[in-house]
This record gives C-alpha cells, structure tokens and sequence, in this order.
C-alpha cells in the first residue's frame, strides 16, 4: 500500500506558496496577524526551519488572503510569483533540461509544489493535455481561486521556461468570471467557460524545447535533497482516486479495505476532506468517459462497455448527469 | 490609507478621552447613587446610545482623516457633544445636587459642540471643492470608490466596459488603445511587489498627464492600460499614442534603494470601434493584437527598444 497525506499532516514547508502569499500580503499592506488569524500558523512558525504546515492550514491561509486582499488579481499575482519559489522542489523544476522534464518533475515533487489539486496527462493529436482535480473538497470560490493561482503559475512557468511567446489552452468547469479581463492578461486568450472538465492544454513540440535556465549540475543537486525528504506520494483523495482508477468496479468496503480502514472510518476520512464515495466514483467514470469519447475517439458503445454499463441509454443518462451534455454533443 | 488615532492624532485622541473621564469624575464625585426603582431604563438606552454613536463617528473620522483643521473641528465638537451626553446619562444612576453651575456644564458643551462642528463641515466644504479639482483627471464622470482601482487610482476595466458601451451609441468614432508595459512580470520579480505597483501608479500618472480631459484611462489587469478617446480620429489617436510612448520611454523611474533609473518601453495597439462591437469584443480584439505582437518579437527576437 502507498503511504498519503491526509488533510491535516504537518509535512508542507514554509518556502514557496506560504512565504509567497505573506510576501505579497505584506507589499500590499496587509497586517500580518490579520492574515494569520484562523490559520493556526503563528509568525514564529514562518522563520523556522523544522516547522511544518499542513494542507489544512494552507488552505485556510489562502482562503485568508483572498479575502484580506480583496482585488480580482491577487491569485493571479500570487500564481506568478510561485515562479520564483527558491524552495529545492521549484529549483529542481526550473532547472530542468526540458520543458517536458520540468512538468515531469512537478508531478514528482507536487506534494509540495501544488498539492491542492492532482493531475493526469495525456498526448494525443500533436496536443499534450493536464486534466485537473481537486485534491480536497472547497467551496466554489475558493475552488476557482486556486485554479486561477494554479493555471497563472502554470502559465509563468511555460513563459520562464520557453523562449518564444507560448500559448496554452485553459478549460473551466466554472462560468465566465466577472474578472475575466484579469484572466485574458495573465493567461491569454486562449480561454473557455463551462467545460465539462478543467484541463490546460499546450502544443507536443513544446515539451522538447530545451530551457534556456537548465543547469545539469544544479536540477541533480535540487533532486537529491528533494529524495531526502519526501516519502508520501500522494494527498488522500489522489490515492483513492488512483486506486479506483486501476479497480474499476471497486466498492466502498473493498477500497476501504485496501486502506485498511473500516468502512465507517474511511468515510469519516473522505468527509473530513468534503469528499463523498459516489462523488468521486462519478468523477472517475467521468472523466475516463470524456477521455475516450474526446482524445481517444472511442464509440459511444465502446465506452459504455468500458465503463461497465449495462446499455447505451442508461450510459447517455448518467453522461448528461455528469456533465450537462450528451456524448455526441462533447465530440461535436 | 488608514490612520492610528494614537499615533496620527494624539493630541486628538488623548482630549476625546480627557473628555469622557472628566464627565464620569465629576458625576462620580458629585452625584449620590439613584435607588433601583426611580432609574429609567428606556431613558439610559436612548441616552446611551447617543453617546455610543457618537464616539462611533468620532472614531471614524479618527481612522480615516489626515491630522488638519477639518478633523480637529470636527472631532472637538463631537467630543464636546459626547461630553454632555456623557453627563445626561450617568444622571440617570446618579442624584446630582442642584447647582447653577453643574446644569451650566452639563447643558452648555452640546450647543458648541454643535457649532464646531458645523464650523468644520464648512470647511470640510471648502477642503472637497479643492480635493474635486484635484481628482479631476480621474474621476471625471463619477464618484464610486470600487470603481477605482486601489493601486494606481485610475478606473478599472470594468468601469471602462460600461463608458465603452454608452460611447458606442454616439454616433462620432470611438478609439480604443491599449498599453502594455514591457517585461514588467521581470521588474516585480528583480525589485518587489511595492516597487512595482508605485512604478504602476507613476505610469498611470504620465499617461494622465498626457490624455486630454475627454480620454478615459483605466488600469484593466496586470501592466495593461486602456485609453478611451471619444470623438477621435485615428490619426490623432496613433499621434497620442506616440507621445505616451515617447513620455514613458523618457521617463527614470528611480527604483528605492538600489539607485537604478529604470526607462519603460510599451507595447501598443489602437483600434477603431465598429457600431456593432460590444465592449468585451473590442478589448479582446485589442488584447489579441497585443498578443500578437508580442509573439512576434518573441519569434523575431530583435530589439526594438
């Protein structure tokens, strides 16, 4: 069994997205004990080296700072200045050979570098795709506050590490934002609402270019600190997802099972992460449903069978439940 | 920008409480205590929520008005008020002796209380007229603080969208043009979020400087401006453009600390409004042009400035 991090383990540093949301509270006059109220995170904490957070109180901090900040552009700032994260797992990634290798090593170290959501990837038609999901449940705002600190640190990352002017296609789940204009300037125009998944999608060939910052030298310095540190590999809901990825048909006991939980427990563990069992069930048949039908171009039969459906009526019906459309309607 | 009323106002601030402490002594000092059955409570809630509102109001203005004339007036005279209103209330507990004097304090503060106020909301008129001129060059059509954006002070995309859609119903040409700092992602990662947002308050500073009082100019995200210039020909516009360009280029801003004069070079680009745009098609098609030419010279790689 693979070793997770629940919601409320203490293994996130201070470098990186922590130190970057006080950073830029502060620039913009925030207090800090204003910031850190609710948050269980006192200002002593920030200055040591040994302490460590956990996913619960980044949270919380975020949720802080959007609302102290209270301008449409502070998660895109926030995003942007992740880039300059001097943290051993950002040094790893920015000193990577290729870009390619550098998205390889963000999935390698993203318990600290973005652990609030889990991603696959995907190649498919000269197009390489991240689809993303949450990693904890959050309420809307937050959900898309996060996204957009995400996708612009996403998006800083490709202009750091491209040469020339790149482009990336931002799909989200969420209606067209009342800030959209922030979203046009940080992430270009590339832009679509009320998708049925959330995913980031860049050209093949931009894997391959090589990074004008890449030092050998340097990213195997970073990646052999990183490997003294970390053992877990996944969030809780990331490790479940994965597993009900592999077992397609699994039940609440057996998956229980496998985590050696008993089932009431397990489901107190996905409730302390706003996460229920059918929820996530759907979410996988989802997105394994909008995989085949959309990268892969399988038949509505196909997929139907795949995902253990007992007839192509039924599978339409739960598709539209899912996602507000029919199969044809998505390949269109 | 908010003021500490102990450190901005001292001598304001200790006087309020001088006030207040000198109303419950002399009640204290003077007064008997009233038997439980003749205390009025409906008297001391009304009473006391005149008090409560007015130190209210008196903090307000603490925290929220540079030290000056005004707020001295003002925050006198409310206290000189609250003084008596102290009195009034704490009679309700306490049997004051029937003194010539006593009632000449507790009854005279509240009417020049009253007046230094009005005196300082006189002058609070006078101060506005001044401030509006002042602001005129950014707010030239109306008065709504979240319309503003906080760090530069010019209107926000948002406003601008709203202009647009009533200009695109007159029947004279309407321009749109759009300024894009240069490596400005660059220059907040090398000096810091505060420098970088004082340099964009002193860009939008010289681009006011150089629009005329028609143009509306607003920050719409990051280190992009906009420029509404109504009744325009594109000649004119490009002209103007120029000379922004040219300003900012010749503009040192002298970064803090570190004794650098660092010179701005922008992206632009001007279109002509069509009557059958809405405003969100125009600022796209103006961002998609930035954007390609910003592709361009990323692909060509010379530089242009």
């Amino acid at each position: 069994m693979n070793s997770y991090v629940s919601l409320s383990d203490k293994y996130l540093t201070a470098q990186g997205l922590i130190t970057a949301v006080v950073e830029l509270a502060q620039s913009r006059g925030v207090a800090l004990h204003k910031l850190l109220r609710g948050t269980g995170i006192f200002e002593q904490d920030l200055l040591s080296v040994e302490h460590c957070f956990s996913l619960e109180q980044q949270v919380k901090l975020l949720s802080q700072f959007k609302r102290l900040m209270n301008t449409p552009d502070s998660g895109f700032l926030l995003g942007s200045q992740l880039v300059n994260d001097s943290s051993s797992a950002a040094q790893s990634v920015l000193f990577s050979a290729k870009l390619g290798a550098a998205l390889l090593q963000i999935q390698r170290a993203r318990l600290q570098l973005c652990p609030l959501f889990f991603s696959q990837h995907y190649v498919s038609n000269q197009q390489f795709y991240i689809f993303l999901n949450a990693a904890t449940g959050l309420d809307d705002d937050l959900h898309n506050y996060i996204l957009e600190i995400y996708s612009a640190a996403f998006y800083s990352l490709l202009k750091r590490l491209s040469p020339h002017y790149p482009q990336c296609e931002f799909d989200f789940s969420f209606k067209r934002p009342r800030h959209i204009h922030q979203y046009e300037q940080h992430l270009g125009l590339k832009l679509r609402f009320e998708q049925p998944t959330t995913r980031w999608v860049i050209s093949k060939t931009l894997l391959r270019q090589a990074n004008p910052y890449a030092s050998e030298l340097r990213f195997m310095q970073a990646r052999a600190q990183l490997a003294v540190k970390s053992h877990e590999k996944y969030t809780f809901i990331e490790a479940v997802w994965r597993y009900l990825h592999t077992y397609n048909e699994a039940s609440l006991e057996q998956t229980a099972q496998y985590f050696a939980m008993s089932p009431a427990t397990f489901k107190r563990k996905l409730k302390s992460h706003n996460m229920r069992f059918s929820s996530l069930v759907d979410e996988q048949n989802k997105h394994k449903a909008i995989y085949l039908l959309t990268l892969r171009a399988k038949c509505n039969e196909h997929v139907a069978e795949r995902l253990a459906f007992y007839d192509i009526p039924n599978f339409r019906r739960a598709f539209k439940r899912w996602t507000g459309l029919t199969p044809s309607q998505l390949k269109v | 920008m908010r003021f500490n009323p102990f450190i901005s106002h001292r001598l304001l601030t200790n006087s309020i409480i001088a006030m207040a402490l000198l109303a419950i002594f002399l009640c204290a000092y003077l007064g008997e205590l009233k038997e439980l059955q003749h205390i009025q409570w409906l008297d001391i809630i009304g009473e006391g929520g005149i008090v409560i509102m007015t130190l209210t109001w008196i903090v307000a203005l603490l925290i929220s008005r540079p030290p000056g004339k005004v707020t001295r007036y003002l925050v006198l005279g409310l206290g000189l008020f609250m003084f008596s209103a102290t009195l009034d209330l704490l009679d309700e507990w306490l049997m004051q002796p029937a003194q010539q004097w006593l009632s000449w304090i507790e009854s005279l503060p509240a009417p020049v209380g009253m007046l230094l106020t009005s005196l300082g909301l006189y002058h609070w008129h006078q101060e506005q007229y001044v401030l509006n001129k002042q602001l005129r060059r950014r707010e030239a059509h109306l008065r709504e603080h979240d319309k503003v954006c906080p760090v530069t002070g010019v209107y926000t995309a948002e406003y601008l969208q709203s202009v647009l859609n009533t200009q695109l119903k007159a029947p004279q040409p309407v321009l749109l043009a759009a300024i894009d700092i240069r490596d400005f992602a660059s220059f907040n990662n090398e000096f810091g979020f505060s420098e970088g947002d004082r340099l964009l308050r002193e860009i939008s500073e010289l681009i006011l400087m150089n629009c005329r009082l028609s143009d509306v100019v607003c920050r719409y995200a990051g280190d992009c401006f906009m420029v509404l210039m109504p009744a325009t020909s594109k000649q004119q516009g490009q002209e103007l453009l120029r000379q922004i360009t040219a300003a900012l280029k010749h503009c040192a801003f002298k970064v803090e600390g570190s004794g650098l004069a660092k010179f701005q070079c922008v992206t632009t680009h001007i279109i002509q409004a069509q009557k059958s745009d809405t405003a969100h098609m125009l600022m796209q098609q103006l961002h998609s042009g930035l954007q390609l030419q910003k592709q361009q010279r990323a692909t060509s790689s010379e530089q242009l400035c």
